[in-house]
């Protein structure tokens, strides 16, 4: 057998196949224009609509996609986080590898040293952990991470991979709360799109945007909805009024 | 292997499926569902015909401009530390594939659901490698894999014809022991395959478009399980239809929310994922990553009538809203693209010798076209295969041609028409009956025509089979005659205008 997979990134391989479409398709190649939408629908998504309002429409949208949502100020995140613990009864929490300055952002320096009644793993950004992470995420009762944006028109929380808070840490956990900031709602898909594509840009470096709403489902057996199938079975996000 | 799902001709499976009662309520009972959902989801967004054309712009904008939209992706993915394939075929896709593993000596390939990924048969060669394990993560592809590889009924929800008692009794096989409840069964599978997961050293998943100026893909979701498959494999195969391709995330996220909305009636799917190799410090995802994109057929309708057809992104509705899915389900089609969107793409990837018949499973209402949210004109490239088939192929040898030829000879000649109008009423009276109560009133007052022997050509038993003709009237009672014997009275200009002087 010919060995195709020296054919990957070949020029070659490349180039017979779009020559092959191009000459199939009548069309010269290297001809492309910009697109011109027709439209410009997606930046009207709740156009009319902000602070108050818009964060009243994020919370009905989650709460449609069975998120919970929860509006807190930071100063108030530490006992609502103990009191999720002690509600949830879980045993095992994991937390990102995040800096106790980025806690701090949130007034959660000192609980994030040590939360009360749960064993603690933390993700790490150690390449030698990759097996050691997975392992946390998948006992993990609960995962509290960091989301970027609160999407409104969606119910959606954007989160980003990164090196410490990576693939495993998102999906794997039985319940999963998103520590979102208020600054941080927009009002549609479209708006956050944007803003990553500005962020990568200015050179973010992450390989998957996590655009999330609620916990998994399925409809697969019956079309009875399931909620909890291969992902997180409860999914919250907390969104921090002042922050 | 390929699109095909069955060896058997497409008659006898539209009989089987007539027999299936229960897929039958289970495919009207979604159909329904799914249109309540649906057109919620769509009312909700608003503007939802204005939407469609954004949408149908970019997704034939990147069909124009296809070879330099998939040369910038593949360069992007490059930069980006990944690995691009083109493949033409499905072997070579398979092939490509194969080698893969075997290079990577992976052992535990865990799949997402990908339409292309059946197209290529890619399971079934690598489940033929010595000491490799496949396994579907898909709930529903799940199901089916382990019964038996059963054929799935619906491109969104492929196991629509199985009840929760069938599926329970394929999980005790696994060791299962609750209730019929879908939510236990769910919760079981996810522990199955999560310890599979944990272990899985080869991921292989679909892509819903792909995103040239970032050499991401995009994923949608709703189970999770896609993400667990580009989190914990350390390679990663990304299988693409190559039309499959959006200029950039913006796009992306326009045609997601189309998507969701008419495939399930979400806003989004719950997981709606941009996805590349791993990044510099990250600590899981793909440290290799490769992307096949996959012709087999497809660039046969570039720059041709049936170019639309590859704006389709696999949302399912036009099955949904199908009369004849309806009642034959997914498998009666013998393709893994059934309904409208298969009756237009089966014979352009299979051929028209194996699928040859699905373009006359249709009635041409066009619920199909108006549902699309990319605006495809479903039911004209149905029509237009039947115009190839026919007049560009000659591929009708039935006896059909030479009765339509004489009919055109009868009825092109007044000497001819007029003598057969005259033995019409004789000729078809050894198979006419009476009418009977039961009749529409007036609708058979000359007698019917309900059954005709065997022997009687392909075209006929089209008319008689499924109704009944009424049966020709004698010579004394047809229109010509009566027309003959009808005192003309005037038109309705003519009549205005005499009453018009009389009231003067
Ligand atoms: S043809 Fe249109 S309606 Fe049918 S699956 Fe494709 S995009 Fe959806």
């Amino acid at each position: 057998m010919t060995d195709l997979l020296a054919q990957a990134n070949s020029k070659e391989n490349r180039e017979q196949f779009l020559n092959r479409l191009a000459k199939q398709a009548g069309r010269p190649r290297h001809a492309v224009k910009p697109l011109a939408p027709v439209n410009d629908l997606p930046h009207q998504v709740l156009a009319d609509q902000e602070g108050a309002d818009l964060l009243a429409t994020a919370k009905k949208n989650s709460e449609a996609v069975a998120a919970k949502v929860v509006v807190k100020p930071a100063a108030e995140l530490a006992a609502f986080l103990d009191q999720y613990l002690k509600e949830t009864g879980a045993k095992r929490l994991i937390l990102p590898g995040v800096t106790a300055k980025r806690w701090a952002q949130y007034e959660l320096a000192d609980w994030a040293k040590q939360p009360a009644g749960v064993t603690v793993a933390r993700w790490s950004s150690d390449p030698a952990d990759r097996r050691q992470n997975a392992e946390n995420a998948n006992q993990a009762d609960v995962a509290v991470g960091f989301a970027d944006y609160l999407i409104a028109a969606t119910g959606t929380i954007t989160v980003p991979t990164s090196p410490a808070q990576g693939r495993a840490f998102n999906y794997l956990p039985e319940r999963y709360l998103a520590i979102v900031p208020q600054s941080g709602l927009v009002r549609s898909t479209r708006q956050a799109v944007e803003k990553y594509e500005a962020a990568y840009q200015d050179g973010l470096a992450s390989s998957a945007l996590n655009f999330i709403s609620g916990p998994s489902n399925s409809g697969d057996i019956e079309m009875e909805l399931v909620v909890g199938v291969h992902g997180p079975v409860e999914c919250t996000y907390l969104v921090v009024s002042d922050r | 292997m390929g699109i095909s799902t069955s060896d058997k001709p497409f008659l006898e499976r539209v009989e089987e499926a007539k027999q299936d009662h229960f897929m039958q309520a289970a495919v009207a009972k979604a159909q329904d569902a799914q249109f309540i959902k649906r057109t919620q989801a769509r009312r909700e967004m608003g503007h939802w015909n204005e939407w469609r054309d954004l949408a149908a712009q970019i997704r034939q904008h990147v069909l124009t401009y296809l070879p330099d939209y998939l040369e910038e992706f593949a360069g992007n993915v490059e930069k980006k530390g990944g690995h691009v394939f083109f493949a033409q075929t499905e072997q070579e896709a398979r092939d490509f594939i194969t080698q893969l593993v075997q290079k990577k000596q992976a052992h535990k390939v865990v799949k997402s659901k990908s339409m292309v990924t059946t197209e290529i048969g890619i399971d079934k060669a690598l489940r033929a490698l010595p000491d490799v394990d496949v396994l579907e993560s898909d709930l529903a592809e799940f199901i089916l894999q382990e019964d038996n590889f059963d054929e799935p009924t619906h491109i969104v929800f492929p196991t629509l014809h199985k009840n929760r008692d069938q599926i329970k009794a394929e999980f005790e096989k696994l060791g299962y022991q609750g209730d019929n409840d879908p939510a236990h069964l769910a919760r079981f599978v996810r522990g199955y395959l999560r310890d599979y997961f944990m272990e899985a050293d080869f991921g292989i998943t679909g892509c819903n478009f792909a995103i040239a100026d970032q050499g991401m893909i995009n994923l949608d979701t709703n189970e999770g399980n896609a993400d667990i498959t580009m989190a914990m494999p350390k390679t990663q195969v990304v299988v693409m239809g190559m039309e499959r391709i959006v200029p950039s995330m913006k796009e992306a996220e326009v045609l997601a929310n189309m998507l969701a909305r008419s495939a399930v009636g979400q806003k989004l799917t719950t997981y709606c994922t941009f996805s590349g190799p791993k990044a510099a410090g990250e600590v899981d995802g793909p440290d290799d990553f490769w992307v096949v994109v996959v012709d087999n057929g497809r660039s046969k309708a570039l720059g041709t009538d049936f170019e639309p057809i590859l704006r389709c992104i696999r949302c399912g509705a036009c099955l949904n809203v199908c009369p004849i899915y309806r009642h034959i389900g997914g498998k009666g089609y013998g393709s893994i693209y059934p309904g409208p969107v298969g009756k237009v793409l089966s014979p352009i990837l299979g051929g028209y010798d194996q699928f040859g018949e699905l373009p006359y499973a249709c009635s041409l209402c066009a619920a199909c076209t108006e549902t699309c949210p990319v605006k495809i004109p479903l039911h004209e490239l149905i029509r237009k295969h039947r115009i190839v088939e026919m007049d560009e192929q000659h591929r009708d040898h039935s006896m059909t041609n030479l009765i339509l030829k004489m009919v055109g000879v009868g009825t092109g000649s007044p000497a001819l028409f007029k003598s057969a109008m005259g033995m019409a009423h004789t000729a078809s009276a050894p198979f006419s009956k009476p009418q009977t109560a039961q009749d529409v009133t007036g609708m058979y007052e000359g007698g019917k025509i309900n059954h005709l022997p065997k022997a009687a050509p392909k075209l006929v038993h089209g008319w008689s089979d499924l109704r009944d003709i009424p049966t020709p009237p004698k010579k004394k009672e047809n229109f010509r005659h009566w027309y003959k014997q009808h005192t003309p009275v005037d038109t309705a200009p003519v009549v205005k205008e005499r009453e018009a002087k009389q009231d003067d």
